[in-house]
Formats: structure tokens, sequence, C-alpha cells
């Protein structure tokens, strides 16, 4: 258990590192101390009351956040905070997945007809910027410091030393286990596994003792392979995962994809509990009804998840993401990020849209979007406020995730992938993993999965701006 | 006969008709046309490419697969779905008293939408939640048969899933038609055949069907074409089924156009449209053939 | 021979059949025992999905028997306040009807125009309009988003209803119909100087009652279960309908409500289903009449 100021001070060195090497390179200004230099922090009251004005009236924006349901009161709670500041309407317009939300934002903006703030899972960065369709969040708040970001989070919005996106929410994989079910198998309840071979080890005695099914559960979606990918150092794609430039080939059918899928489909044969192409639901379900014993979930769903566990009775407990070895290369975080559509605007408007993205992506609107449903805050100083709160003290589980978080190291395994193709290539991944629980060769399913997404990658043209 | 003579008045009165027409059939399927011959990067950047995306699917395993299995998949909901139909209809019109209630209920179906047949079956096939699977299991198991209901795993069952819901969705069109066309033979073919001693089946198939064949061969024709891309809801409800192997082409299609690749969507939803429009020139010929269309 | 008598169409039969009676005896309860079992295996579907519709969602996935549960109306109040299902409700229903009144108004309108009016190239137009049948949505699906959105019409009821307008079936079987109409009638109102409108009205509308019911209730079924354009052209949820609204209730991530999900789909699929019902007279007469 990691003191809070080593927490804190990590992920500030870790975020000026970033800054510094990408101020570097782009000629921005922030290097080192300041970190909250350019761009308020985010409370702001008086400040941005007077700018905002105008003498029309309220200004209205349109946000698109990529899901609604569960995830809706707190951005509306957010919304409102945001509203009772400032002389602006946000309207918002939940859109249901993040499939759909660059569906629609793509349309609309074809149509002309774009929602003024975009919210966008990572992994469309390459592709929502060679739309043109986005302006770039750097073009819009040049002064914006992006060492107020913790690391992790920010790596994704930057391409090519401009800053295209804000990180809104962002997540790591988390080992979700019912601690019931580990006592009657006379495992340790308090000690989750740690690496694959645990796992193995774990979910073999949970069988045998005939405590559940099988012995753990996760979705198949693509996520786990780029993190896993990551966890073990390898680039998915050349080019340093495409951030030095258009990457021509992918690795997925390299050792350590071989190593991760060889246990996975191999080893954990019978100990896995198979949920079906990209269906969470049925994965939770499976680990709430006790079919298997472990799960693994975004820790953005920590707190969706973990009432619902406890709804059926299960002690819950949290540990980080098991990998290969006991060397954790870190992975990055999944998520999704905020961008703004190129419209033509009022500076009215404009301003309004500075001001909410700074106030969403900011300390008090982050930590409290982390407490409602456990997607970790963007914004450092969200950390020095929770734990000024006593927050990790009181929430454990939460604190676990943290831990995870900090582990991670900068390198290019571990920022992001930036590839045109990767929506599309995710989607090969799920399919030939289907395949190989179908009973198709790990080997033989790796290298077309390996020369399907190269064969994209082919056709794609990333645009030089 | 013509009453009117005011031709500017006739043309006003179809205008409405035709407008429609052009801005929603004609000028979408020319863009259609027009969009397949580019390629698209992230739906907006159009590069020309030709014929090229006709050619990559002429040669491509994945879409020749999409094409066979929607005529396989089109062909089990089809006569599937009459079967059961006829089966009915000839209850029926066999029965002596209640049919008007037995027909509302045979029917039933034609009332429901796909999208909530997906959902509703969904939920009572669903490997982990659904009673029916539970039941089958249970079922099979006291039996000794291990077979695993779980259409996101077996493929096997994912037909069944997808080729029931579909067919029991389609029974209550069909029997509109059947149980209209059988009702329209005269009841003395039925005496004299009962009279002779004809059997219940022999009944059906040597005269029943021929004297409906008129109305069996439009129904066929038109589920055939429903059946490429009405039953949309219920392939996406189990995402295309395990190894995608229920990737029929209107799934197929939607996966294009939801991963932006506009150009090739378009090019693939015109080999959609060449089929069916196949289909249903055939369907127009052969109706006209046994019935007719009120001349000239 | 004794026993036995000829038929008026020279077959013989003896006086006691007793396999027709044998037959004729047993018949008919079978018969109805069939169609009771038959349709009791085709309703059960929809049977289960009322009845689960009770059950509290936690219950449904333990999966206990069958029966009424616990949550009686419950799930259908938290579906319809809290799911929305309610505004869904209230769009589906503006939709099906605009798109039934719509498709009818203006089928009548082109069917007044191909019968009874001297205009060249009516074959032509004819064709033209029977063409439509073989573009389905798919096909024209990204262009119309394009049109509604150069149109303004993006996202709104009026640009989700009009392409629904034109029916061919329905100008065909009102084209047919009309010529089925008596030439005295026609022949009096042409003496008499009616306009066409008059006419239409007057005379060929109570004239095809059955029919424009049986075309209404068949638009209006159409129209509600359209699911693929709602979903496409229809961004606010406020304005969503209920088809693609209960699509939404089982989401792939997080888990769903099953029990919630039957209450929304019993109200989804209860209008049609209740408009079949009672309009099933002309709606039998009128689809069967394709065939002919």
């Amino acid at each position: 258990m990691v003191s809070d100021t080593y927490r804190r001070e990590f992920l500030k060195g870790a975020g000026a590192a970033t800054a510094v090497a990408l101020a570097g390179c782009s000629g921005e200004s922030g290097a080192g101390g300041g970190a909250d230099g350019g761009g308020d922090g985010g409370t702001e009251t008086t400040g941005g009351a007077t700018a905002g004005g105008t003498a029309s009236g309220t200004t209205t924006i349109t946000f698109w956040p990529a899901w609604g349901g569960y995830y809706e009161e707190t951005f509306n709670e957010m919304i409102s905070r945001f509203e009772s500041d400032h002389d602006i309407t946000v309207e918002m317009s939940p859109q249901g997945s993040y499939t759909e939300a660059q569906q629609a934002t793509f349309s609309a903006a074809k149509a002309g007809n774009a929602p003024d703030i975009a919210h966008l899972g990572k992994n469309s960065t390459i592709i929502a910027r060679d739309t043109g369709y986005f302006e770039p969040i750097g073009d819009i708040m040049p002064d914006l410091d992006t060492s107020q970001y913790i690391g992790p989070a920010i790596g994704w919005s930057e391409v090519e030393d401009k800053l295209w996106s804000l990180p809104f929410n962002n997540s790591q994989i988390l080992l979700y286990y019912n601690k019931n079910h580990f006592r009657d198998a006379g495992l340790d309840p308090e000690s989750p596994p740690q690496t694959f071979q645990e796992v193995k080890e774990y979910s073999q005695t949970i069988v045998d003792e005939g405590v559940a099914e099988k012995g753990i559960t996760w979705p198949n979606v693509a996520w786990w392979t780029m993190s896993w990918l990551s966890e073990q150092r390898q680039l998915l794609c050349d080019k340093k995962n495409g951030v030095a430039g258009e990457p021509t080939e992918t690795y997925l059918a390299s050792d350590a994809a071989e190593a991760m899928f060889d246990w996975w489909i191999n080893d954990m044969s019978d100990l896995y509990h198979y949920p079906g192409k990209d269906d969470w639901g049925a994965s939770e379900t499976a680990f709430k009804e006790g079919v298997a014993s472990m799960h693994m979930n975004s820790s953005g769903g920590l707190a969706y998840l973990l009432s619902g566990f406890r709804d059926k009775g299960i002690d819950v407990g949290v540990g980080r993401l098991p990998t290969p070895s006991t060397d954790h290369g870190g992975h990055s975080t999944g998520g999704a990020a905020v961008w703004v559509t190129d419209k033509d605007r009022s500076d009215a408007k404009q301003a309004a849209i500075r001001k909410f993205l700074q106030r969403m992506t900011g300390p008090e609107l982050q930590a409290l979007y982390f407490k409602n449903t456990g997607y970790f805050p963007s914004h450092k100083e969200s950390i020095t406020q929770l734990e000024e709160e006593g927050f990790f003290g009181d929430n454990p589980l939460y604190d676990t995730a943290f831990d995870q978080l900090q582990q991670w190291e900068q390198a290019p395994a571990t920022q992001g992938i930036f590839m045109g193709t990767l929506p599309r290539t995710t989607d090969i991944i799920i399919n030939q993993t289907d395949r190989m629980w179908q009973g198709k060769d790990v080997n033989t399913a790796l290298n077309d999965m390996k020369s399907k997404a190269d064969d994209l990658l082919e056709s794609y043209e990333r645009v030089s701006y | 006969m013509d009453v009117y003579q005011n031709r500017l008045q006739g043309a006003v009165l179809l205008l409405p008709t035709v407008v429609v027409c052009l801005a929603f059939f004609y000028w979408p399927a020319w863009e259609t046309i027009r969009l397949s011959r580019v390629r698209t990067i992230g739906g907006i950047q159009k590069i020309p490419v030709g014929w090229e995306h006709f050619t990559t699917l002429a040669t491509s395993g994945a879409f020749q697969y999409s094409v066979a299995m929607s005529f396989v998949f089109a062909f089990i909901v089809v006569a599937g779905s009459m079967l059961i139909a006829l089966y009915l209809s000839y209850l029926i019109n066999e029965v002596s008293a209640g049919q008007s209630i037995y027909l509302v209920a045979a029917i039933f179906t034609y009332a429901l939408s796909f999208a909530v047949t997906a959902n509703i079956m969904d939920v009572l096939f669903n490997p982990t939640v659904g009673l029916f699977a539970e039941v089958l299991t249970i079922a099979t198991g006291a039996v000794g048969v291990d077979f695993a209901f779980d259409y996101t795993t077996n493929p096997l069952w994912a037909w069944i899933f997808a080729t029931g819901s579909t067919m029991w969705k389609m029974v209550g069109y069909n029997v509109i038609f059947m149980v209209a066309a059988l009702s329209g033979i005269p009841e003395s073919i039925n005496e004299t055949a009962r009279l002779d001693g004809v059997g219940s089946l022999q009944m059906i198939v040597r005269v029943y069907v021929p004297m409906i064949s008129p109305t069996l061969a439009f129904l066929a024709i038109v589920n055939t074409v429903n059946a490429f891309f009405l039953p949309f809801p219920v392939v996406q409800e189990i995402s295309g089924g395990p190894s995608n192997t229920l990737n029929i082409m209107i799934y197929d299609i939607w996966q294009s156009y939801n991963n932006s690749v506009i150009g090739l969507a378009s090019a693939k939803s015109l080999v959609l449209f060449a089929i069916i429009g196949l289909l249903t020139a055939f369907q127009l010929l052969l109706s006209d053939r046994f019935a007719h269309y009120g001349g000239t | 021979m004794a026993g036995q008598e000829q038929l008026s169409n020279g077959r013989i039969r003896s006086a006691v059949d007793i396999s027709a009676y044998r037959r004729g005896f047993a018949r008919q309860p079978v018969l109805h025992l069939a169609l009771l079992g038959s349709l009791f295996v085709l309703a059960l579907p929809v049977v289960m999905t009322v009845l689960m519709s009770t059950q509290p969602s936690v219950q449904i996935s333990s999966s206990t028997l069958a029966g009424v549960g616990s949550e009686g109306l419950s799930n259908y109040e938290r579906v319809l306040f809290e799911e929305d299902f309610a505004t869904y409700l209230f769009n589906s229903f503006v939709m099906a009807l605009s798109i039934a009144v719509g498709k009818v108004g203006i089928a009548l309108l082109a069917a007044l125009a191909l019968v009874y009016y001297d205009l060249p190239f009516k074959r032509l137009i004819l064709l033209f309009i029977l063409f439509t049948l073989a573009l389905p949505v798919p096909v024209r699906i990204v262009p119309m988003y394009e049109i509604m959105v150069s149109l303004d019409w993006e996202n709104s009821m009026i640009g989700l209803v009009t392409p629904y307008f034109a029916s061919a079936t329905s100008v065909l079987l009102l084209r047919q119909h009309f010529r089925s109409i008596s030439d005295s009638m026609v022949e009096s109102a042409k003496i008499d100087g009616v306009g066409p409108l008059k006419f239409l009205v007057f005379v060929l509308i109570p004239m095809s009652k059955s029919m424009i019911a049986g075309l209404f209730a068949i638009a209006f079924i159409w129209g509600w279960n359209q699911y693929l354009w709602p979903l496409i052209i229809i961004n606010d949820q406020s304005k969503q309908v209920l088809q693609v609204g209960l699509a939404q209730l089982n989401p792939t991530a997080g888990e769903a409500l099953w029990g919630l999900i039957m209450a929304g789909a019993v109200i989804t699929l209860l209008v049609p289903l209740l408009l079949m019902i009672a309009l099933r007279g002309p709606l039998l007469d009128t689809v069967s009449m394709q065939t002919k």
C-alpha cells in the first residue's frame, strides 16, 4: 500500500515528464512546474461568469456523450453544476455506445449538424482526426497546460505533436473476484492472483473443489489483447504504435500475442467461461450467477458493478489485471475523450466550449465522475482532492485500481495506439478470438488476424495536416 | 374508363406518389450506385476506384459465404414457415366451428415486428437466463443427450435460434393468404374426396396444394425477398452468431456501414438489390401468368 | 346390389360407409385438439413474455418456473416513466398514424388519376411505381439520410415518415378495385359532371371502405414495426420510437434487465395486435387481394 503523497508525486512527475517530452517537440511552454499554469484547473467562479456573459442571453452548446443509462445521472449532475456557474445551457443527447457515438457523430458532422462537443472512444483517435470534422483542442485552447492531466490519460490525445482531444473518462482492466468462493475453495480471499500462472492454479482449485463451474470469465473484447500486449511491452503496430508515423504492419502474431492467446485458449480452455463475442453483459451475468468465481472488467464500471454484485450477496474483492509474468509494463487507459467539432461559431460559443471543456476535465468534476463511476479522473488535482477527503481510505477497492494505474510507465507500448483502422481492427481481433473458441488453432488465427489487420492498414491513408 | 380529361389535374394527383418515389427511392438508389464506385475513409474522404469494390466482392470468400448463407437462410425460413402455415391453414379450413377465433390466433405474428421477435426470443433462449434454454437443457439432460443450447458458442444452435424465430414470425402472414386461398376451394371437392376415402395428407398434397399453387408461388417469392433483409434484428441480436456463421448479407452490409466503409457497403447493397430485383421481377412475371392484373 | 347406391357422379358407395362415418365422428374433435395444441405452441413465446414482464429481473435470471410474478405491473410503470417508453409510445403512434394516413391518402389520389384520367404513358407510370418494390431500405439508406439532412428534416417526425408515403401495393390494389367498380356508377358520375374530388369522396371511397380500412391497418402495422430507418434518422431520444427504444433496453455493455425488457416488448406489440384484431376483416380481405 503506497502512501498518498507518493502516488500524487508519481503521477505529477509522470505527467510532467510527458509534458516536457511533448513540449520539447512542439515548442509549447509549460515544462516542469506551474502545473496549474495556462488553463485554470477548473473550479472557476467569478472569472468565468464575466467572460461568458453575452448581451443576447444564454449561449447554448450541444454535447453528445457516448452513453446514458447508469451514467446519465452523473452527466446531468456535472452539467448542472457547470450551468449554475455560467450563463450557458448544455444540451445533452446520449448515444448508447462508443460505436454508436462514432457513427452518429460522423454522420451528423457530414450533414453539417454535428454536436459542438463529441465524446468518442479512444480507439477512434486517428480516424476522427482524419475525417476533418474536428478542430484540434490545441488550436482552440493554445494556452492549455496538458501537464495538469495524468500521464496515462493524456497520452491518447496527442497526435504528431498536436493536441486533438481531452481525456474525459479513463479506465484500466481490473480483476473482480468472489471472496466467498475463494474461502470455499480454500484460497486466501485477500490475495487475488497476479499472474497468468496463478489465475490458472486458482481456477483449477476452484473447479476441482466444485465451487463453481469455471474459474474466471471476461468479455471477448479487443481491449484485453491490447492491454496484455502493452503489459508485455509489445507494440501492437510499427512506428511505435503509430506515434512516429503511419503504421504499415501489426504485431498481432508476435510472441507476446502467442503467449497471451496460448494461455487463454489452451491453458484455460476448461477453466474459462466464454460469454460470446463482444458481450460484456453475458460475462457479468455469469460472474453474478456464480458460474465463474473471477471476472475481469473495466475500472470504469467499479461503482456500477460493485453495487450489482453486492445485490447478489457476493463479497467482492478487487485485484489488478493479472499479467503473463510478475513484470508489469503497465497498460494505457481505455475510455474516451471529448472532441470539438469544426464549425463556424460565434466567439461567445467558442468561449462557452472552452469553459465547458476545462470544467468537465477539471479537478472537481473529474473527482465527482470518479466517485460515481470508478473511471480515473483525468486531472491530477482530483486525486489530491480525493486523498484529502480520505476517499481512498474509505474505499479500499478503489484504491487497488489506483495502485495499478501507478504502475504505468511511459513507453511507446503504453501510450496509446494510433491506427486509423483501429476500430475495424478490434472487430478482426474479436472475430478471430471467437473462432479460436470454436476450435480454430491459435497460430493460424493469429496469422489471419495479422494479415487481415495489415490489409486494412494498407488501404488506409492517414491525413497529413 | 377515362372520365376526366384534364391531364394537368391528373398529373397533380399523381404528383405526391411520384415525388416520393423519385426522392426516396430512385435518387437514393442512383446515389448508392455512385457511392459504390468510391472508397471512403472515415466516411468522408472519397477516392474514386471504379469497379474495384465489385471485383473485390466477386473474389472475396467471405462475401461469397455471405451470399450463399443468405440463400440457405431464406430457403430454410421460407420452407419452414410455409409448411407450418399450411398445416395451420388446413386445420382452420377443415374445422367446422370457431374458425374466426382460430384464424386470429394463427395470424397474430403478423402484427409483431422482427425487433420485438428478436428481443423476446433472446430472453427466452438466452444461455444464461433463458427459460426455454434451461428447460431444454434439463429435458435433454434427462435423456442423456449433452447438447449445448448456447447460441454464443454453438453455431448449430445459433442457426436454430435465428431460423426458428424468423419462421415463427413469418407464419402469420402466410396463414392469412393460405386460409383465404383454401376457402376459395369449392366445397364439392372436399365432399367427393372424403367420400372416396382420401386421407388428409393425400388431400393436402394431391388436391389442395395444386389448387392454391398460385398463392403458394406468390408467397414463396415474397417470403424469400423478405427473408433477405427483414430478419436483420434477429441476426443482430446474436451479433452474427459464433464465428459469424449467420453473416447474411443484410448483417454484413450493416457492419460495413457501422465501420464507415460506405463505398464498400454501397457496393454490397447493390448486389443485394440485384438479387432482390431479380426475385421480384420473377414474382411479377409468375403472378402475371397465374392471375390477371386487369389487362391493359 | 343391396346396400349400395349410385351417386350422381356415377360412383358407387355402400349404404353404410363405415370409414367415412368413423372419420367424421372423431374428426372434428381431433382437428380442434390439433389446432389448440399448435396454436398454444405458437403463442407460447408471447404468453411467456407477458408472464415474465410481471417478474423482477433478478428472479428471471435465476430462471424460476413460469408464473405470474411478484412485480405485477411495476415493471410497466418503470419502463413507461423511467425508461421513457411513454414518450416512445406517443412517437410510435404519431409515426404509424401519419404513415397510414399518408400512404392511403396519396395512393387514393394516384389510383384516381390512373384509372379515371386520360393520361399518357399510364403503363410506364405504373411500372415506375411498381419498381420501387424492388428497392428495399438497405439499398437506399445512406443517401436517404443525406436528403433529409439537406432538407433539414433529419431527427424530425416529418423526415421519419415521408419516405413511407409512397406505396406501390396500395396504388396497385386500389387501382384494381376501382376498375372493378361497375361502369354504370361511373357513367352517371360522368353525366352529372361530378368533379374528381367529389367523385373520390362521395363515390369511390364509400365503395372501397373495406379496402381502405384494410390498407390503413396494413400501413399502420408496417409503420409501427419499422426499425432500421428510425434507428438511423432519429438521434434525439425524446423523438425515438418504440422499436428502437426496446432494442436499447438490451445493451451489450452491462447487464440487461429481463423483466423490464419483456414489459417493454408487451407495450410495443400491443397496439398493432389490437388493431389487427379490430380490423381483421378488412385486413384479411385486403391482404389476400394481392394474389388475385
